[in-house]
This record gives structure tokens, C-alpha cells and sequence, in this order.
């Protein structure tokens, strides 16, 4: 299953942690300078460490459509610029749907894992795992000063970057979370939108991570990071409490006509499918709402994503024709729950 | 107010630097602002701004002697100048070639720090192998302390075959 199709810590707070290690080989130029014969090596020695391995599949991306790329990141399972990619590139995955690694990225290796709600230490050992097979086998760039050596001087040292998406919508509603935003640096933390660097925070979506790599040992980047969170995570349940206490009628109106309207429209595009997610995740969290699961949820706004819903038709479509699936799939869905 | 280098001058620019979480605020004079900038690289240059990076890489200026850009990489052959403009390494060996020219940047994205996170399996053994010669010169100069020989010599020859490993 998919982190999203799975049970979780703290989901009220909490949608996904995703664990990042940067690794490169040595005797491997990065790209640009990484010529097609380099970057099919190394994917082939790649794929040959995980031939022998249980429980890891390896996909070619060279035979990956387009749409399905884009699935793949509207699922958080690979990053924009990877689906981007025109240069041999390589994915491969664990059984459990909690690895992800992608091969020939920006560094020769973005090994990920990944888990639903927040869970940091769950998507490091799996992550890890997958490292410790790599490094028994292949010679990993490495500086006893600097660490792993990335394409990147900033991700340098550990490699390691934790991403964990909030789901923050009474500090979205209050403007508090921009304050929060502004004390971040303080902390070595950094926040995005919901796909990552420079997007927007749809649906009350942020991710936060850590933005120091080097001078930390991994479990103090883990604790640090798992410190700041739970602080906000905090103050976002109190700002609930506030907002349930003073407008009480006001939310359970708003959440009620979200559900209804994702249960009942006939067109939806994904910014008003974002918007009454947002609203009906809420009223789950606030207790107004108990018709549908975190889960369920999750699972929902992923499922109506644009590449991931044409996935599922199997066949292209036009952007009004996927409002109307979009708005399909959501009535069936709910009226199922109900 | 006045500058917090030279206490004679009237400071002109203002500057915060986190690193690791620590706060340091400058207020510096013209002057005193172009000396630090010489030594250290660009005070404007933001370490988390993305394709800004090619401006983090300090030392590469219009000013730079040519002849010191044109070294190249032994591994991929990249010149200190095409890495400034990328903002990012050409390879791995790129940190050893340029390992001086890297330090300011370096420095300024991580502090002075040094990576004390996990190593692949062969440093790691070698680290382990140095704690415990670090642990064993401590117990030898005790032992000679208290003029306890043999077990000194015992130390002694406990750290020769670990370092001959």
C-alpha cells in the first residue's frame, strides 16, 4: 500500500515524513557533465546491488510515460525535476511502498523513505537500510571533513533531509503560520508548499524541513527537527480549540456544505478540491465531521490529482473532462461513506 | 552608530548571519565592509536561495586572476570559474581539487563545522579504530604516570596493531 493508503502517528497534524539521503559515486561526474554512457553505469550498478536484495523492485524510466511521472510526483513518491528528467534515470522501490529511490537525480542517488503521518525514525531506518545495502557494494563519495559529497554544496555532510507535511489550517485562517514562517531560520528549519521548493501551500499543506545537513549527527537533525514540529503541531491543536470555542456554528456549517459539495458537485477543478479538503480534513480533526477517515482523505486528494486521475481513465483528457471525473470519483466516494 | 570593527567610523551596512542556529549581527564602515568581503566572499549572497547559489561560491570575482580559474578538476575537468556560475560541484573529486578555493562557500553555508553524522562502513571502522587509540594513549600515559611499565607496554604494543591495521 501507499503511505497515504496506510494508518498513522498524529494524523490530525501530521499527512506524511519523507527521509532524504543524498549519495553519490565515486569516478561519476555529475549532470550536466554526466554523459548517457555514465548515467546507464551507474543505473546498472545500481540495479545489479538490488537484484540481489529481497524486496525491492527496479523500473527503467527511460519506459515511463509522462503522465505516469507526474502521478508519481502528485503521490510524493519522486520529485518534480526527476519526472523531468530526459537523461537516463531509474527508480527503484521497496516492496512495503516505503523506499523510493531515484537514480540519477540531481545526485546520483536520492534514496527516500516514506510514511504516513509523522514518523521520522520509521522512514530513516527504511531509508538506511537501502543505504547500508549500497555502501556494502559500491564506493560511496566520501570525505572524513565533509561528509558525503554532494552535487549541491548545501546538502553536504549527513545528505540528509526530513520533510514532513503539516496539515495547518487554523494557523493558516488565524495568519499566525507567518510568523512561524519568519522564525524558522532561527531554528535551521525551512518550510515549502505542498510540491516542494517555490509552490504554494495548497490545502493548508507545508512541508518543513531541516536546512542544516553538516556540523549535526542525523539524530540531532531528527530531534531538533521533531522538537520544532511538535511545537507547531501544538500550537495549531490549541488554535483549533480557540476557533471551535468561538465559532462553533460558523465551522460546523462550513464543513458540512464542504462535504456536501464534494459529495454532490457534477465539475471540480483540484484549487476548489484543495480548498474543501481542507475544510472537511479540518472538521475530521475538530470532532464536527466523522463520516470520512484521514486516510480516506489523503487517499482522495491524491486519487483526484490531474496525472493520477488520467491514470485511472487510462486515456488522456481534456481539463474539463477531468473536472467531471474528478467531481465523479469524489461523489461516489462519499456517497459510499455515508 | 559606529562600526563594531574599527569603533571610528559611522557603520553603513548592516548584516545577520545564522549559522547553525547562532545569531551573529555585523555593523560595519565602507571600509571595514570591503576588507571582511575580501576575506570572506560576498556578505549579499543567500545560502538557501537556489539558483543564487552560483553567487555563494566566494573567491571567483571579475577580479579573479585568471591563471587560479583555470585550474581544472582532475576528475571532470570542471574550472573553479564554471563552478561559480553553475553553483554547484562539477563532481565529487571537485571538492578535493578545489578544497581551498570551496572553504569560504563552505564556511559560510555550514559554519566551520566538520561532519560528525554516519560514514560508509570503511570510515566508520577507521573512526572507531582512532577512538580507540585516542582512549588507549590516554590509559598509556597514565600508566607511565603511575610507573606501571608493563602495563604500559602492553598499551603500547595494543595501539601499534591498531594502527598498523
Amino acid at each position: 500500500m501507499y503511505w497515504y493508503e496506510t494508518e498513522g502517528t498524529d494524523r490530525d497534524v501530521f499527512v506524511s515524513t519523507r527521509v532524504r539521503l543524498a549519495r553519490n559515486l565515486v569516478d561519476y561526474p555529475f549532470d550536466p557533465r554526466l554523459d548517457e554512457t555514465g548515467a546507464k553505469e551507474i543505473i546498472e550498478k545500481i540495479r545489479t546491488v538490488f537484484a540481489t536484495e529481497q524486496g525491492y523492485t527496479f523500473t527503467d524510466f527511460t519506459g515511463v510515460t509522462e503522465n505516469e511521472k507526474l502521478s508519481l510526483v502528485e503521490k510524493h513518491l519522486v520529485s518534480p525535476e526527476f519526472a523531468r528528467k530526459k537523461t537516463p534515470c531509474a527508480m527503484i522501490e521497496n516492496n512495503e511502498q516505503q523506499v523510493y529511490i531515484m537514480v540519477c537525480e540531481e545526485d546520483h542517488l536520492r534514496i527516500q523513505g516514506i510514511r504516513s503521518g509523522f514518523d521520522p525514525r520509521g522512514a530513516m531506518d527504511a531509508a538506511l537500510k537501502a543505504d547500508a545495502a549500497i555502501d556494502a557494494k559500491l564506493h560511496i563519495a566520501f570525505d572524513e571533513e565533509l561528509g558525503y559529497l554532494t552535487h549541491c554544496p548545501t546538502n553536504l555532510g549527513t545528505g540528509l533531509r526530513i520533510s514532513v507535511m503539516m496539515f495547518l489550517p487554523a494557523l493558516t485562517a488565524t495568519g499566525r503560520i507567518k510568523s512561524i514562517q519568519g522564525q524558522l531560520s532561527k531554528i535551521g528549519l525551512t518550510v515549502r508548499g505542498t510540491t516542494g521548493e517555490g509552490s504554494a501551500a495548497k490545502g493548508c499543506l507545508y512541508q518543513f524541513s531541516n536546512s542544516v545537513t553538516q556540523g549535526v549527527t542525523e539524530e540531532e537533525i531528527l530531534n531538533n527537527l521533531q522538537q520544532a514540529v511538535g511545537t507547531i503541531a501544538q500550537a495549531e491543536r490549541e488554535t483549533r480549540q480557540q476557533l471551535l470555542e468561538n465559532n462553533a456554528d460558523l465551522l460546523k456549517d462550513r464543513v458540512m456544505r464542504a462535504l456536501g459539495t464534494m459529495g454532490s458537485a457534477y465539475m471540480m477543478d483540484t484549487e476548489e478540491l484543495y480548498r474543501l479538503y481542507a475544510d472537511v480534513r479540518m472538521g475530521v480533526a475538530m470532532g464536527i465531521c466523522d463520516t470520512v477517515t484521514y486516510t480516506q482523505l489523503d487517499t482522495l486528494l491524491i486519487h483526484c490529482m490531474p496525472a493520477t486521475l488520467t491514470a485511472r481513465a487510462g486515456e488522456s483528457l481534456s481539463a474539463s473532462q477531468r473536472d467531471k471525473l474528478r467531481a465523479e470519483h469524489l461523489r461516489t466516494s462519499i456517497q459510499k461513506l455515508c | 552608530m559606529k562600526c563594531t570593527r574599527c569603533h571610528a567610523k559611522e557603520a553603513t551596512v548592516f548584516y545577520r548571519e545564522i549559522i547553525n542556529g547562532k545569531e551573529t549581527k555585523y555593523a560595519l564602515c565602507n571600509d571595514c565592509a570591503n576588507e571582511v568581503e575580501k576575506e570572506n566572499g560576498s556578505f549579499f549572497a543567500d545560502p538557501l536561495g537556489g539558483n543564487l547559489l552560483g553567487s555563494l561560491f566566494a573567491g571567483v570575482t571579475p577580479k579573479m586572476p585568471q591563471k587560479k580559474a583555470e585550474k581544472k578538476c582532475t576528475l571532470c575537468g570542471a574550472t573553479f570559474r564554471q563552478l561559480a556560475e553553475n553553483g554547484k560541484v562539477g563532481c565529487p573529486a571537485c571538492y578535493t581539487s578545489f578544497r581551498e578555493e570551496l572553504a569560504p562557500t563552505l564556511k559560510r553555508l555550514h559554519g566551520a563545522a566538520v561532519h560528525r553524522g554516519r560514514a560508509p562502513e570503511k570510515f566508520q571502522a577507521k573512526r572507531t579504530a582512532m577512538e580507540k587509540i585516542a582512549a588507549l594513549e590516554g590509559a598509556l600515559k597514565k600508566a607511565i604516570e603511575s610507573e606501571e611499565y608493563e602495563e604500559a607496554a602492553k598499551l603500547r604494543d595494543q595501539i601499534r596493531d591498531l594502527r598498523a591495521q
